[in-house]
């Protein structure tokens, strides 16, 4: 039996202190480690549960930003009155991830540290080389069922898709994750595997999530998130974008343009060759198209996986022009 | 969800609603609001777990399984394998044919598919004995696979003689036909993920055997039992209080009850066994993939003259099924020439099984998008299609229908619908950003051949 500590932390300093442990995982809304237990992926010698720590669920929303508490639930969140006006593209982040069970028990926090799926990944029994757990013991997937897999931000060490909704409306916005020592982009939090694959996120030994802040601006007000998949809920993206929009006031010029792609990068994907193709820019269907092709320059497929780069650019030109007839 | 209260089950409001209304289920109440308690579910004194060890090839032999690691592990009650697993007797089939083979060993040595059980771990605890199966290694003789039916190797497969239903001449009558149209149409593998999964409770008192277990046939899962240990039918108690999800997979005895039903013999205390996930998909068949093409002759005015039907469906190495693709392609159009083969194709899968209308679903499936191929082809209207090809009688017998009411149910669909407002050109029908496409459907079940018509619109 794989036997483990179990820590309930009261406050967030005794959280760090064990978070510093080593073999130490933080459980908090629980669906993602008590899944990556079960298939063998996750062997925490420590398990500290934050989830009764007051205090890191409060969701505070102003027109200047959203400030979320890591422990804030994903439902809560996605059902905010000001989150939904003022960045509906969160909100129908949110709504759009996981199932009604996942999204009442999981955290903010959480849905950020969730792990690929991968099938390789996941399955250590039957496919022991898997660079994101074992640096340097190979790449299952790669030559495998590449359905799923990720065309952007490849490496040869991993081709494994992010999986997450919220994140890709995170780095549409610019949000910051503060990990109380330090505060960092959300797009940088998230790593793109290189070499490293085993790296998914820049966060230390000792540091917890806090809270996330994403800033208010006219874009974030005017936003959605589109999510293409293979059936219409409970399921991963097959691609999906996360768009904001500001029109100058003759109602046709683009002033600011956010774009973020989930479900074909190894991280959240930020396209800013997108944003800057269309700054500026009168807002026509024939625009919006030439301009998301960009978004998939330099995409790199494994076969199965080839339909991602057609489809991609299709599902942010959706949801801009679906932004641009809700004036 | 809403909740039926069954208290009105037998009012007038109620009645009145029985066609077309929304019924409640007897045990729905019961399953959503978390009170039903499943088979599984029992709280016996002394229950002990098993989980299974599933073969990591598709195709070849056991060669040594070492089990020390697992039987020191905490809590471990018995590692099972092949040879250390009482023997059985063989059962009979479902239709109650004799076995083939006087023994039987629910554990394999011959492996013929990947996560086909070869070995099993009981224990105090379903975490010791998870713990411990993870303990059990396994070496291998591996040989080559067929991986399915599209694998090369896979060959045309074996003929079924019994699936041929012939009548007219319709090759030659398809190949003098002014209009032709041939394509194929293939599904993959569906399986049953039931919320319940597969599982039972086996306790032996004596010779007397109960087994808590969800079951779609009480008596013959019963039988297989009482086959399987030698006693008699009615030293077994099948207890069955709800299925959580069944789709015909829940019909048989199979070789993880065998397993946990000897191992409760063996140990003389209940034993507990449930299939994890990945196990529901390796430990029962589900529908088998098939393969089809469908050749269809018709005059100018879209009168057809012959169907030529030919089907494949997989099976195990070690196991038959038929997946009837004929059964429905026969029934539908009325033609005067017919054609309709089978074979099968073993691969290294497990034995498919019955899953919602066997047969008549992929048969459906073929022969409707066959005459919408026909429909286009000729330019005329899929729904004026059916109707110029409706079968007045029985097209093969030759008999007339006790009822066939396919005709009024099309109109009364038609209208529902609203088919009239249905344009056939591709691309040419939008909601919103979505191009969406429409199609008439027809089916039969072969128990009454009640053909019914479906209208779908799809994105």
């Amino acid at each position: 039996m794989r036997d483990f500590s179990y820590l309930r932390a009261g406050n967030i300093e005794a959280a760090r202190n064990a978070a510093a442990l080593p073999g130490a995982m933080l459980l908090a809304g629980g669906t993602t480690l008590i899944d990556l237990a079960k298939c063998g992926v996750a062997e925490p010698a420590t398990v500290i549960d934050i989830s009764h720590i007051e205090g890191l669920n409060a969701i505070d929303v102003t027109a200047d930003r959203a400030v979320i508490g890591a422990l804030a639930k994903m439902s809560h969140v996605a059902d905010n009155t000001e989150v939904k006006s003022l960045f509906p593209a969160v909100s129908e982040a949110l709504w759009q991830a996981a199932s009604a069970q996942l999204r009442n028990m999981a955290t903010i926090g959480g849905n950020l540290m969730q792990r690929t799926r991968c099938p390789y990944f996941r399955d250590p029994q039957n496919f022991p080389a898997c660079n994101k757990r074992a640096p340097a013991s190979g790449c299952s997937a790669i030559g495998g069922v590449t359905r799923g897999h990720a065309v952007l931000g490849v490496s040869e060490a991993c081709i494994a898709t992010y999986p997450g909704d919220l994140a890709v409306a995170l780095v549409a916005f610019d949000a910051e994750v503060d990990l109380g020592e330090r505060k960092l982009k959300v797009e940088d939090f998230f790593l793109a595997p290189g070499a490293t694959a085993e790296r998914e996120h820049d966060i230390r030994p000792g540091e917890v999530i806090m809270t996330i802040e994403i800033p208010g601006s006219a874009a974030a007000r005017r936003s959605t998130y589109v999510k293409v998949r293979d059936r219409q809920s409970y399921e991963f993206a097959a691609a999906s974008a996360a768009v904001g929009l500001e029109l100058e006031s003759d109602g046709r010029t683009i002033r600011d343009i956010r774009v973020a792609l989930g479900g074909v990068a190894t991280k959240p994907w930020r396209v800013r060759a997108v944003e800057d193709a269309l700054k500026g820019k009168a807002l026509d269907e024939d625009t919006v198209r030439k301009a998301s092709a960009l978004a998939v320059e330099g995409a790199v497929d494994h076969g199965a996986n080839h339909y991602k780069i057609a489809l991609a650019p299709r599902v942010i030109a959706r949801a801009i022009l679906k932004l641009g007839e809700t004036a | 969800m809403t909740v039926h209260d069954m208290k009105h089950a037998a009012s007038d409001s109620a009645r009145l609603e029985a066609v077309g209304g929304r019924l409640s289920r007897v045990d729905g109440p019961a399953k959503i609001t978390g009170v039903a308690k499943y088979a599984f579910e029992q709280q016996l004194e002394g229950l002990t777990h098993a989980v299974l060890v599933g073969a990591t090839i598709a195709a070849g032999k056991v060669t040594a399984i070492d089990t020390r690691a697992a039987e020191t592990a905490p809590g471990v009650l018995a590692v099972l394998t092949p040879d250390t697993i009482m023997e059985l007797k063989g059962a009979s089939d479902w239709f109650g044919n004799p076995p083939a083979l006087s023994t039987y060993c629910p554990l394999a040595r011959k492996v013929t598919f990947s996560g086909q059980h070869v070995a099993a771990v009981v224990a105090e605890t379903f975490e010791q004995a998870v713990a411990a199966a993870a303990l059990v290694k396994v070496w291998y003789d591996e040989t080559p696979a067929v991986v399915d039916l599209s694998d090369g190797k896979a060959g045309d497969g074996i003929p079924i003689e019994a699936m041929t239903k012939e009548w007219g001449d319709a090759q030659a009558a398809f190949a003098a036909a002014p209009v032709r149209i041939c394509a194929a149409y293939n599904t993959p593998r569906e399986f049953q993920a039931a919320m319940e999964p597969h599982g039972l409770i086996a306790r032996w008192q004596g010779d007397e055997l109960t087994i808590w277990e969800p079951s779609q046939w009480l008596d013959g899962v019963a039988r297989t039992y009482a086959e399987w240990f030698g006693v008699p039918f009615e030293n077994v108690r099948l207890v069955s209080p709800y299925i959580g999800g069944g789709f015909g997979s829940k019909a048989l005895a199979l070789a993880h009850s065998a397993v946990a039903a000897a191992a409760a013999k063996m140990l003389n205390r209940p034993v507990k066994l449930v299939l994890n996930r990945p196990q529901n998909f390796t430990s029962y068949g589900g529908r088998a993939a098939t393969r089809q093409t469908v050749a269809i002759g018709a005059d100018r005015d879209g009168k057809i003259q012959s169907i030529v039907h030919r089907g494949v469906n997989e099976t195990a190495i070690d196991g038959m099924w038929v997946e009837p693709l004929g059964s429905v392609t026969s029934i539908m159009y009325a033609t005067p020439n017919f054609s309709s083969k089978q074979n099968v194709v073993r691969v290294n899968t497990v034995v498919p099984g019955a899953k919602r209308a066997p047969g008549e679903n992929p048969s459906a499936f073929g022969i409707e998008c066959a005459i919408d191929e026909l429909a286009y082809e000729l330019g005329i209207d899929p729904l004026e299609i059916r109707l110029i090809n409706y079968a007045e009688q029985d097209p093969h017998a030759k008999k007339p229908w006790s009822t066939r009411q396919l005709r009024e149910a099309f109109a009364a669909g038609a209208e529902a619908f609203g088919w009239a407002k249905h344009s056939p050109e591709p691309r040419s029908m939008r909601d919103g950003h979505q191009l969406i496409g429409s199609a008439p459907r027809a089916s039969c079940l072969p128990a009454a051949y009640r053909p019914w018509p479906r209208f779908f619109r799809g994105r």
